[in-house]
């Protein structure tokens, strides 16, 4: 085995093959996995403590205060909430976004609280009934809101000059801090109550308009050569997502452990030991390509758990196979990159306390992709989409953004890309081994960016 | 018995012509910006040879050994090491204690040697054997399951010692490396170098405690402010800085200096710790002296002063008007 490769061995087995990684990378993760999916649903049923309180309504149309008491009377809601059913989750699998929200929703739902109203009269003034609302918050408990229904919130006392009747509303005041869950669960009831009222006294009745009205289409179902499956909303836009994070990931890993192996190296001058059996280009390349299996270690695993998931929600062929081939290539070259930015960092300072202040610009080349996958994503051919996926040192991450997305590029601007990739892998590899070769046997004041550069000139 | 061999490689350098010279330097230099580190350092180390790089601290003598090895690479002048233009093309037929010490904390005592003579080519087949044998010699083999970072300074030196050495190399380099060692260890790390030293191996060592060099060395060179101002066998360097001088411990500790100067060839005499230092008149020669003052004073000890290297060294840094003999001999690679 070469010596390059003998370092790349160590550099792998030294971060991979240790307790801490398997531990950090792969067994907390399973760890957490499992515990979102078989306690997550649990939790999410635990109803919370319910909220106790009164409602005060003064009703100045004079006929709703019984039906709004009613809609908010314990048993009433009780009821209601049976009506709304989780939605059921298969043991083993993981819930998706829409589920998870959808049981957020109905879970807050299920805490009924115990309201009661109080009737104030018509002629009760409004601002004298707020009073109560100044003093606490919502978890103290006594009045927790007060309603003021228009007068003419049932019965219009004008019409617009196309004819249409114009209707008042309602005013609702609560108690800071109160759920929001509660605020719906009061505007739902006086919202529900003034529609049914408003169309009995127009002559109709209430369930046949919700039936003319109510319009229920089902699932919308994706035709594919496997047959018919429920489309899944935002997969789409979460696909190119998915896979920029998991480069991101396997890139932002190996390039870290980079950094930390080589400060280590030089602060604890094993370095010089290895500079008498290898040049500094061996040393850098060895270690480059360690941490590359590291970072391309953690791609693999991660990436596997994330096909055998689509696989077991049969969505495997929504990723092209190619679409893996490009993910490779382009991973390759955004770690060159960035991994050879780290080295050269790693080689300059003498201690990792001292890597932060260099570290600025490769932070922004990773953190860049963060804020424009979003974007780029949502429209893959627009043009700030082509830009940056042509724009060193991020489009590596955005055209891998754009490849995985509905819209794929032309082969062109892939190709296109991969060769600015190279170029830009090539020259920030060279720079950064000039730094590396300088930085490896300084000790001392650790240098600035314009030290670094100076290095890389004279160098 | 675990016996050292250096492996040998036959040089070819310059028109195939074998050199006879482990290390020629010629006209070298280096500076750190404004610091000039070496300055024209002329040089040649002679095969088999054990020879002592001496000089204060800040003196040039780590650059010069890292541009020897080609860690670092001169502003100006050429070298050869092993018949070759850089020590890159030899690396694995030298070996380098550097003056920095590092291990690999986390790793293994074997596995770190094992791991350092892979680098420096030694054969798969023979790691295993070769690193025990050489822990065994240093009396490390108890701790070969250890990690790094739980054996003492001076254990992890020896560890680094034996993967400068385990490649048996032909030209070895070691720069300080009896810094941080108890007497025990200095004397077993005097003991290898110089074994290591009788089986043919060329060897470089620096150190700023010049006492170690005259134990060691046959040869010297001293580098102050970058320059080379010595080099020379121990012995030659040795009459030419003769004092011209004796050490007298007179049974008689009460004797004065005016009996000490009635005595003829005595031009004078001072009392040191350690007792009368002599200094004879020009034609007078060191056994006539002491056959004389032994004649007349009861003597428990005499002996003639020999200059030590730090002496020798005092002497030449204070002595503006000093010219080195080298200074018009050159170097030719």
């Amino acid at each position: 085995m070469s010596r390059t490769l003998q370092i790349a061995w160590r550099e792998f087995a030294s971060t991979a093959l240790t307790k801490g990684f398997i531990i950090g990378g792969f067994v907390v993760p399973a760890v957490i996995l499992v515990i979102m999916v078989t306690l997550l649903p649990i939790l999410l049923r635990d109803e919370g403590p319910s909220i106790e309180g009164e409602v005060s309504l003064i009703d100045h149309s004079g006929v709703l205060a019984e039906d709004i008491a009613l809609r908010l009377s314990p048993e009433y809601l009780a009821e209601e909430s049976q009506v709304i059913e989780l939605p059921k989750i298969e043991p083993g699998t993981t819930p998706t976004p829409e589920q998870t929200s959808d049981m957020l929703s109905k879970a807050m739902m299920r805490t009924i609280p115990k309201l009661t109203v109080n009737r104030l009269g018509e002629a009760a003034d409004a601002e004298s009934a707020k009073e109560p609302l100044r003093d606490g918050t919502a978890n103290d408990g006594g009045v927790l809101a007060l309603a003021v229904i228009d007068a003419d919130a049932v019965v219009s006392a004008e019409a617009s000059e196309s004819g249409v009747p114009r209707f008042g509303a309602y005013q609702l005041f609560v108690k800071p801090k109160l759920k929001d869950s509660v605020q719906s669960t009061i505007r739902r009831a006086i919202t529900e109550s003034i529609r049914e009222a408003r169309l009995e006294n127009a002559g109709l009745s209430p369930d046949q308009v919700n039936a003319l009205t109510r319009v229920e289409a089902e699932q919308t179902k994706e035709i594919t050569e496997e047959g018919e499956r429920d489309s899944i909303e935002g997969l789409n836009m979460l696909l190119p997502g998915g896979f920029m994070i998991l480069m991101m990931m396997a890139v932002m890993i190996g390039g870290q452990y980079l950094l930390t192996t080589t400060v280590e190296e030089k602060s604890s001058r094993v370095v010089e030991v290895l500079l008498s059996a290898v040049s500094p280009m061996q040393l850098m390349t060895g270690k480059i390509l360690g941490q590359l299996m590291v970072g391309g270690l953690i791609m693999l695993v991660y990436g596997s758990v994330g096909i055998a998931g689509l696989f077991m929600a049969t969505l495997a062929d929504v990723i092209d196979p190619m679409v893996l081939v490009w993910l490779v290539l382009f991973f390759l070259f955004a770690y060159v990159q960035i991994a050879s930015m780290m080295a050269a960092v790693g080689s300059a300072v003498n201690e990792m306390r001292e890597a932060q202040s260099l570290m600025t610009p490769v932070m922004a080349v990773i953190m860049i992709p963060y804020l424009l996958w979003l974007p780029v994503a949502m429209n893959p051919s627009g043009t700030f989409a082509v830009v940056c996926s042509f724009l060193p040192p991020v489009n590596s991450f955005m055209m891998m953004v754009r490849i995985a997305s509905t819209e794929r590029p032309e082969m062109w601007q892939i190709l296109v890309s991969l060769g600015i990739s190279f170029v830009s892998s090539y020259i920030i590899l060279k720079a950064a081994a000039k730094v590396f070769r300088v930085g490896l046997l300084m000790y001392g004041k650790p240098p600035n960016l314009k030290t670094l550069i100076r290095w890389i000139r004279m160098a | 018995m675990f016996a050292y061999h250096p492996r040998t490689q036959p040089d070819v350098c310059h028109g195939g012509v074998g050199l006879t010279d482990a290390i020629r330097i010629v006209g070298l230099d280096k500076s750190f910006g404004e610091k000039r580190a070496v300055r024209g350092m002329d040089l040649a180390v002679p095969r088999g040879s054990l020879h002592g790089f001496i000089g204060p601290n800040g003196a040039g003598k780590t650059t010069t050994i890292r541009m020897i090895m080609s860690i670092i690479f001169p502003d100006r002048g050429e070298l050869a090491v092993l018949g070759k233009k850089s020590a890159i093309e030899s690396k694995d037929r030298i070996g380098y204690l550097p003056e920095e010490r590092g291990v690999y904390k986390k790793m293994k005592v074997l596995a770190f040697i094992k791991y350092m003579a892979r680098l420096k080519g030694v054969a798969d087949s023979q790691l295993h054997s070769q690193a025990m044998g050489w822990l065994e010699k240093v009396g490390l083999s108890d701790v070969a399951e250890k990690k790094c970072e739980e054996l003492s300074k001076g254990m992890q030196q020896k560890v680094q010692f034996i993967a400068a050495v385990i490649h048996k190399p032909e030209l070895l380099i070691l720069d300080e490396p009896f810094s941080g060692l108890d007497p025990v260890n200095m004397r077993l790390l005097r003991d290898l170098i110089r074994e290591i030293n009788d089986s043919g191996t060329t060897i470089i060592f620096s150190t700023h405690v010049m006492a170690q060099a005259e134990q060691l060395c046959d040869n010297i060179v001293m580098i102050h402010n970058g320059q080379k101002v010595l080099d020379d066998p121990l012995d030659k360097i040795r009459s030419r800085f003769d004092p011209k001088a004796l050490l007298l411990e007179p049974m008689d500790r009460g004797i004065d200096s005016a009996r000490l100067m009635g005595i003829a060839g005595v031009e004078g005499a001072h009392l040191t710790d350690a007792g009368w230092e002599i200094v004879l008149e020009d034609g007078f020669t060191p056994s006539e002296a002491i056959a004389r003052i032994a004649g007349q004073i009861e003597t428990a000890r005499i002996e003639v002063k020999r200059p030590s290297l730090e002496d020798i060294f005092i002497e030449i840094v204070q002595d503006d008007s000093y010219v080195p003999e080298f200074e018009t001999q050159g170097v030719a690679l």
